[in-house]
Order: structure tokens, then C-alpha cells, then sequence
């Protein structure tokens, strides 16, 4: 078990980068604020130490995104896409219109966007963190930019 | 910073939400440290529980009597030992023995330093030093053999010329239901046995020496007799003076060679082990 202060710790550092990956599945902030106590509650109860920073941070995303998919497992709210979400956060329209855009896809790809493009990970590294193979991390990435491309126009990138 | 990054970056976990979360994580800490605690509070409680049972145990077994051990002079003093032949009380059996119990403190001492404390006081001393006094010892214990050893190490022991016998746990019982100690009781025994009338009354207060010279004089002299030769069937003494052994002898090998038919009945009904060296020095 970690101690307090270490858990507080990672709510600052790593709280932006959970509440963004909520964004990507969750509707409300209700259910946001349940996979922020999951997760930093199994983060309070972790025993083992992490090999470094970027350790802590993948393992922080896998339980995120895990959590999430969770959450819509156990209640009726596969269909329903975190749209609104987009308005509530963004400041301008342009940023509104490319949150709609990545929010709008499909759940698998979402993932793989937001980490590629926004936390820089590679497809392989992307591959580990969600465990799966990174040739099927290219498809959804490949898939996704042809989505984006469709919605968004040629240039979004 | 591509559209990605610059849309996304606006999303941000709000304070509300971050302290929400602290809070609630303080919350489990709590109560995770508290389940800690209370397995801890738990296993202090199961371990202070078997000390306490293992202290009781060991006081119960501290505390309890296996041995006896009766100083007869005039003064009669008897030390009760424990497992460890610690004495963990020790009662005057009459006056005189009274009067030195209270004394001296002899509270978890090893038997032979208690008997020497014992001889040691004045009172005491004064007894022995008194002409023909005679110092007696009676042991009742399982470990008989090397509690008589012990008493015959000892230094009083050896001053003072006494003897040492023993007796069973029943005699213990008759003799203290009586207000005797164990070694004026076996006197009385042998008195009554040899036709002298006497109370225990009278039993407690008289000198070794004067219940030793009763039996001497005792009207009935086949009787003193059968006293010696019972010592030889069943009731046998030993004695710490230098020429004890020899002088010991003697006085048994007239027992059994001259009573030795008549004698065995009474000597049986006595009860007694008048120790063991001069009983196996006859045979």
C-alpha cells in the first residue's frame, strides 16, 4: 500500500491526463468522479513499486481506460456518446469541433488517437499499455485519421 | 501542438473533482490503517492472553506444595517446597516453633539454606545447645533421596548431629490434622505403640529429647523392642554424626536380631521409612 501523500501526489500530476481519458468514454460527471476514486484508490492499494515515471503513467492509463469500459459494461450506456462533454469543456469552436470529431469515434480508435496524439505515445507503446498487438494499434490509428480526415477536413492533423 | 493536443488540453480535472478525490482516499487510508490496527490490537491481545495463561500455569505450579520437610527440637518448624525446592511456606507446629516462624523470612529460598537459616536463629540455637537435644529431621517427597541428601549437606545438619527420616503423604495429612509436624507425629506413633499415654497436646510441646526418653522408658520394654526391629522391617533413620553410621548400626542390629518376630506387625502399622542407608546397611 502507498502512503497518502504518494496518492495525492499522483491525483496532481496524473489527474489532468484521467480526467481526459474520461472525456473520451464517459457521459457525466458523476461517473467521471467514480473512475477517479477507482483509480487512485487501486493506486493507494498498489504494492509494488514502479520502475520509473513512464511506468506509473502507463499503468495510470491502463487502469483509467479499464475502468472506463467497466463502467458502461455494468450499466445501459453503450450507446451513448459523451457529446455534450465536448461543449461543457472547450473554450473555443475550433477546439469544440475537433473534441466532437475524436469523441464521435468509434470507442477502440478513441483511444489509440488521444494517446498517439495528444500523450505522444508510439503504436507500439500503445500496443503494451492496452495489450494489444501494435500492427491492430496501427489499423485503429490508420482507421481513426481517416475518420478525423472525413469529419474534420484534410488538413486537421 | 496539433488540433488534438490544443483541444484536448483544455480538459482539465477541476479542483472540486481532485479534492473530492483526496478526501476519499484520506478516507480508506483511514480505514485501511484502522483494519491495520486493529489485527495489531488483535495479536497484542492474543499474546498478553497466553502470557497471562503461562503466568497463571507457572504460578499455580510455583505455588504449590510437593514437598515437606519437619525440623523437630523442641521448637517444631515444617517447610512446605515447591517443584523448584523453593520453600513457599513454613509453619511452627508448636510454641517455641511458632514463635521462630515468625521470625525468619525463608520465602523462596533453596531448602538447604532455609535449614540452615533456621538453625541458625537463636531460639533455635539455644535448643541445640541445650545437653542431649536432639535434632530430628522428617521428609515427605518423591524426590525423597536427594531432598535427604541435600538436608544431610547441610552444615546445622552436620553441627548439630541430626537425623533424617522419612514419611508418606498420608502421615503428612494424619500428622498435621493433629497440629503435629511430621516428625513429633511419627513420635507420638511409636509412644502410643509402646503404651505411653500422651495427648498430642502434651506431644507437641515436649523436647525431642524428653518423647525420645519416653520411648526408652516405656513400661512395656518388648515394645521398645519392636520399635527398634519395626525400624528394620519398615521404619529406618540415618544419622549425621561421624561415627553415625556405626553407632547406627548397632543399635538396628539389635533390633533385628532380637525382636525381629514380634516386631514386624507394629513396624508395618507404623507406616514409616526411617530413611534408607541404615535400612540397607542391615541387609
Amino acid at each position: 500500500m502507498k502512503t497518502e501523500e504518494e496518492a495525492t501526489r499522483a491525483v496532481d500530476t496524473y489527474g489532468d491526463m484521467v480526467r481526459r481519458i474520461c472525456v473520451l468514454h464517459l457521459k457525466n460527471k458523476q461517473d467521471t468522479e467514480d473512475v477517479f476514486q477507482t483509480v487512485f484508490l487501486k493506486y493507494l492499494l498498489h504494492d509494488s513499486p514502479f520502475d520509473s515515471e513512464e511506468h506509473e503513467k502507463a499503468w495510470l492509463v491502463r487502469v483509467t481506460v479499464n475502468a472506463c469500459r467497466d463502467l458502461l459494461r455494468s450499466f445501459f450506456r453503450k450507446s451513448s456518446v459523451p457529446l455534450e462533454m465536448a461543449e461543457e469543456l472547450s473554450s473555443t469552436d475550433e477546439d469544440r469541433e475537433v473534441l466532437q470529431a475524436v469523441l464521435s469515434l468509434p470507442v477502440k480508435y478513441k483511444d489509440a488517437v488521444y494517446l498517439h496524439y495528444y500523450e505522444g505515445y508510439s503504436a507500439a507503446e500503445i500496443g503494451k499499455i492496452l495489450q494489444k498487438k501494435e500492427n491492430t494499434v496501427y489499423t485503429w490509428l490508420a482507421r481513426g485519421r481517416e475518420l478525423l480526415r472525413q469529419s474534420l477536413g484534410g488538413d486537421w492533423e | 501542438m496539433n488540433r488534438i493536443q490544443k483541444a484536448f488540453s483544455s480538459v482539465q480535472a477541476e479542483p472540486e473533482l481532485k479534492e473530492k478525490t483526496v478526501e476519499f482516499l484520506h478516507a480508506q487510508a483511514v480505514r485501511k490503517t484502522g483494519t491495520v490496527n486493529r489485527f495489531r490490537v488483535y495479536a497484542a491481545a492474543c499474546a498478553a492472553l497466553v502470557v497471562l495463561v503461562a503466568g497463571i500455569i507457572f504460578y499455580g505450579v510455583y505455588t504449590t506444595p510437593v514437598s515437606y520437610i519437619s525440623i523437630d527440637v523442641n521448637p517444631s518448624v515444617e517447610l512446605e517446597l515447591n517443584l523448584f525446592d523453593r520453600v513457599i511456606a513454613w509453619n511452627g507446629y508448636n510454641d517455641n516453633g511458632e514463635v521462630i516462624a515468625q521470625e525468619v523470612d525463608l520465602y523462596n529460598m533453596p531448602y538447604t539454606e532455609a535449614v540452615d537459616a533456621l538453625l541458625q536463629d537463636s531460639q533455635m540455637e539455644q535448643c541445640l545447645a541445650k545437653e542431649g537435644a536432639k535434632l530430628m529431621f522428617t521428609v515427605s517427597s518423591d524426590k525423597e533421596e536427594e531432598l535427604t541428601a541435600g538436608i544431610e549437606s547441610c552444615q546445622g545438619y552436620i553441627l548439630h548431629h541430626g537425623t533424617c527420616a522419612s514419611a508418606g503423604t498420608e502421615e503428612v495429612h494424619d500428622a498435621h490434622e493433629l497440629g503435629l509436624s511430621m516428625g513429633r507425629y511419627r513420635m507420638y506413633v511409636e509412644l502410643q505403640q509402646a503404651g505411653v499415654e500422651i495427648t498430642p497436646e502434651e506431644c507437641q510441646n515436649l523436647t525431642m529429647r524428653e518423647l525420645m526418653d519416653l520411648l526408652e522408658n516405656a513400661p512395656d520394654s518388648s515394645t521398645e523392642e519392636t520399635t527398634s526391629n519395626s525400624s528394620e522391617s519398615s521404619l529406618s533413620s540415618s544419622s549425621a554424626s561421624s561415627d553415625s553410621s556405626s553407632h547406627h548400626g548397632e543399635e538396628n542390629g539389635h533390633g533385628s536380631g532380637t525382636g525381629n518376630g514380634n516386631g514386624t506387625g507394629t513396624g508395618n502399622g507404623n507406616g514409616y521409612q526411617w530413611g534408607k542407608h541404615s535400612s540397607s546397611g542391615h541387609e
